[in-house]
């Protein structure tokens, strides 16, 4: 009897030391060569979609690739460049998921709460700076000076309009624009406003490098700014290519059009044409309330909460 | 018991509030019919019309952070490749012995004889291999549809098609597709649903045996596939053979990379975080078959009550709203408003929650626009009644040896 039962409880022991899954992450999609190491001696190995890796050792993320790692029901979504130690991600939910019933009560919630506020647009800044990593990192009022325009991305236009704040200081600035892999100074003048037009190509810049522009008051040291950007092709081929794609654009009126166009100006990084996009139509639709609130949203993912914060429409500050 | 009865017809049967609910209903039906007429002139209206309450469900009451993979379907990210490089894929696809092999790749131009007849050659020894194609122009006095000009015989001859086809406008949300068709050539499958019984014939007669003309799509998400580049795919030193075996295999354009947010080929669909007005397609075609395909092999269809029943919960629930205001309108005559207004508040918000749950936990779809449509119109109608049609209307049931009660509510007082 002793020797039935230790045999059945050793083929309940061994199925269920079979069953037993080691827990591990499971694959879902791969961009790039994204390598796995199980110790810091052992060789990388190839991350392949579909696979599984143990929920220790490390997982290398080079520049520009990516990896879907899903942990349960959790997925873990690693885009940035880094080294990352698979035993923290293990186990840990983003945020506790809710009930249906409280996520329920929580869209009427936000609703009822006037969902349209100047409090949404702080929070929307926070949300947004949190996700991006602040990599746009240019507060306005950086050392007591508002630059205005162009902000960092890419510039494809010839001829752009440098401008900044002029209430801190109504003397004179100096603007310098300079090389910012050599920091050789490109073009130097001293302005007595605060806008500066400049035709980029007659001052030679380079296509795809980065610019950096200054500016600084004359006899208030404290008082300066500085913001980068990339001279590149125009825009026009990327974006119309990408809007001609776009159905909507096809069936947009001609305001809707000019928003559209606006929008994928940014998502194509020229923040300084997309920016003057945004400002003509506030000109031409000064009392449209949905130009107000998406030239108010480009504002505050450029981190300019201040202007954005003036744009938004009057009646849901 | 006949004291019962004749309470409870005096309690249910108002003929006041009849009148008032026939009237809202002719109004809504009017409106319609303008509402229809006119969506046609004012494109703006497209944002608003392409909208139900059960797109709230799947953009914002869903969980979206809970994320379950879909085994049986693998997706092959093509980018835009050219007939060498889709020649490879098939070939080594092919080598895993996936179930089904779909390639939503419209094949339309010959390009170079050599490559074509190659990838030709190499589509014809994949028997379980379904290539897509699309419907031509509908033909009404056939009633049925064309063979797309698209089309390319060379390519699509002696293979399986399905078409590609969803029911949605260029600009509109796809929320449905028609899983089978007729053309001049014959009856045709939709894609997904020829992938479908290439791998799974006996949940495509389950498909089949709900004969519905239209399905709506149960989506689960695009992250709940496992993806494959071309690069990876065609990557000497990567062994798919336990990634795409006795899997059904999925190959279409999913972005350049499907990191890089490309809007080629993509489309609205309800999971599309702004539900309302326009924004910018969330889903590309290839990952929505997918979601078709995962629809049919589970069995989680989606289920519309009757139209019937849908109207005719309408009409009850309009009814009763229209007999409590009338009531409340007698009771409550000074505070008449503010408890109208709360109640529909709270009423809405309850129709809301269950149309909500029952979507989220059964799939069960209840359309019931005109109902809140009734809700909200139903204060405004007593009033107007009251005010200018009663009257009027009880002189002219008098005419007819019809008389209406002139207090209504007078036996419970």
């Amino acid at each position: 009897m002793k020797t039935k039962l230790y045999l059945i409880l050793l083929i309940v022991f061994s199925w269920l030391q079979l069953t037993a899954q080691e827990p591990s992450f499971r694959v879902t999609d791969v961009h790039g060569m994204v390598t796995y190491q199980e110790t810091k001696l052992s060789p990388p190995q190839r991350v392949w979609p579909g696979g599984k890796l143990p929920v220790f050792g490390v997982i290398n993320v080079p520049e520009g690739a990516a990896v879907n790692l899903l942990d349960g029901n959790t997925m873990h979504r690693l885009k940035d460049k880094g080294v990352y130690d698979l035993e923290k991600f293990f186990n840990i939910r983003k945020e506790q998921s809710l009930s249906f019933t409280n996520r329920f009560w929580n869209y009427v919630n936000n609703g009822l709460r006037a969902a349209d506020t100047v409090r949404d647009l702080e929070k929307y800044h926070q949300n947004f700076m949190a996700v991006s990593g602040g990599v746009k990192g240019y507060g306005p009022g950086d050392q007591g000076l508002t630059l205005l325009a162009p902000l960092p991305g890419n510039i494809g236009v010839e001829r752009v309009s440098f401008r900044w704040e002029r209430q801190a200081h109504p003397g004179v600035y100096t603007f310098t624009l300079i090389d910012a892999t050599s920091g050789k100074t490109v073009y130097q003048a001293e302005v007595a406003d605060s806008v500066l037009s400049i035709n980029l190509v007659q001052l030679g810049l380079q296509k795809q490098q980065t610019y950096r522009w200054l500016v600084a008051a004359e006899g208030q040291t404290d008082l300066k700014a500085e913001l980068d950007f990339v001279f590149t092709d125009p825009a026009e081929t990327a974006v119309m290519r990408n809007l001609d794609n776009l159905k909507d654009y096809h069936l947009a009126d001609g305001k809707e059009k000019r928003w559209m166009k606006a929008t994928i100006l940014e998502m194509e990084g020229y923040m300084y044409e997309a920016q003057i996009a945004f400002e003509d139509l506030l000109k031409d639709y000064p009392e449209d309330g949905h130009i107000r609130h998406l030239y108010s949203l480009f504002l505050t993912r450029q981190n300019d909460v201040r202007r954005a914060e003036a744009i938004w429409p009057s009646e849901d500050k | 018991m006949r004291t019962f009865f004749r309470q409870f017809v005096h309690w249910v049967v108002k003929p006041h509030s009849i009148l008032v609910t026939i009237v809202l209903f002719l109004f809504i039906g009017v409106l319609d019919m303008i509402r229809f007429n006119l969506h046609f002139l004012d494109p703006f209206n497209n944002g608003l019309k392409d909208y139900e309450v059960t797109d709230i469900v799947y953009s914002r009451l869903e969980d979206r952070d809970r994320v379950d993979i879909c085994e049986e379907v693998v997706l092959v990210n093509t980018g835009q490749p050219d007939r060498d490089r889709l020649n490879r894929m098939l070939q080594k696809l092919h080598s895993y012995r996936p179930r089904a092999i779909g390639m939503d790749v419209l094949l339309v131009d010959d390009m170079s004889p050599g490559l074509d007849t190659q990838l030709r050659n190499t589509m014809a020894a994949i028997p379980n291999l379904v290539l897509a194609t699309k419907l031509g122009v509908y033909l009404p006095e056939e009633d049925c549809f064309a063979v797309s000009e698209d089309a390319n015989p060379f390519f699509l001859d002696n293979n399986l098609t399905g078409y590609t086809n969803f029911l949605s406008a260029d600009n509109m949300t796809v929320r449905m597709f028609s899983p089978f068709e007729q053309t001049v050539s014959g009856p045709v499958d939709a894609f997904a649903v020829a992938v479908t019984r290439e791998a799974n014939p006996e949940a495509v007669r389950r498909l089949e045996d709900r004969c519905n003309q239209v399905e709506r799509i149960n989506y689960i998400g695009s992250d709940n596939f496992l993806k494959v580049s071309a690069e990876v795919l065609l990557d000497s030193s990567f062994n798919g053979e336990d990634l795409f075996r006795n899997r059904i295999v999925l190959m279409g354009y999913i972005g350049e990379d499907s990191w890089a947010e490309s809007i080629n080929d993509k489309l609205y669909t309800p999971l599309n975080p702004r539900y309302t007005g326009r924004a910018l397609p969330d889903m590309y075609g290839v990952v929505i078959h997918a979601n078709i395909i995962a629809m049919i092999l589970s069995g989680d269809y989606i289920y519309d009550f009757p139209a019937w029943l849908v109207m005719l919960l309408e009409i009850l629930f309009t009814y009763v709203n229209v007999v409590m205001i009338h009531w409340i309108y007698r009771r409550f005559h000074v505070a008449f408003h503010p408890i109208t207004r709360a109640v529909q508040l709270l009423e809405f918000s309850i129709l809301f929650f269950m149309t909500a749950y029952l979507f989220h936990y059964f799939q069960v779809r209840v359309d019931l626009g005109s109902g809140i449509l009734g809700l909200a119109l139903a204060y405004d109608f007593v009033m107007i009644y009251e005010s200018l049609l009663r009257e009027p209307l009880t002189r002219l049931f008098a005419r007819f040896q019809v008389h209406l009660p002139e207090v209504p509510d007078a036996l419970e007082e």
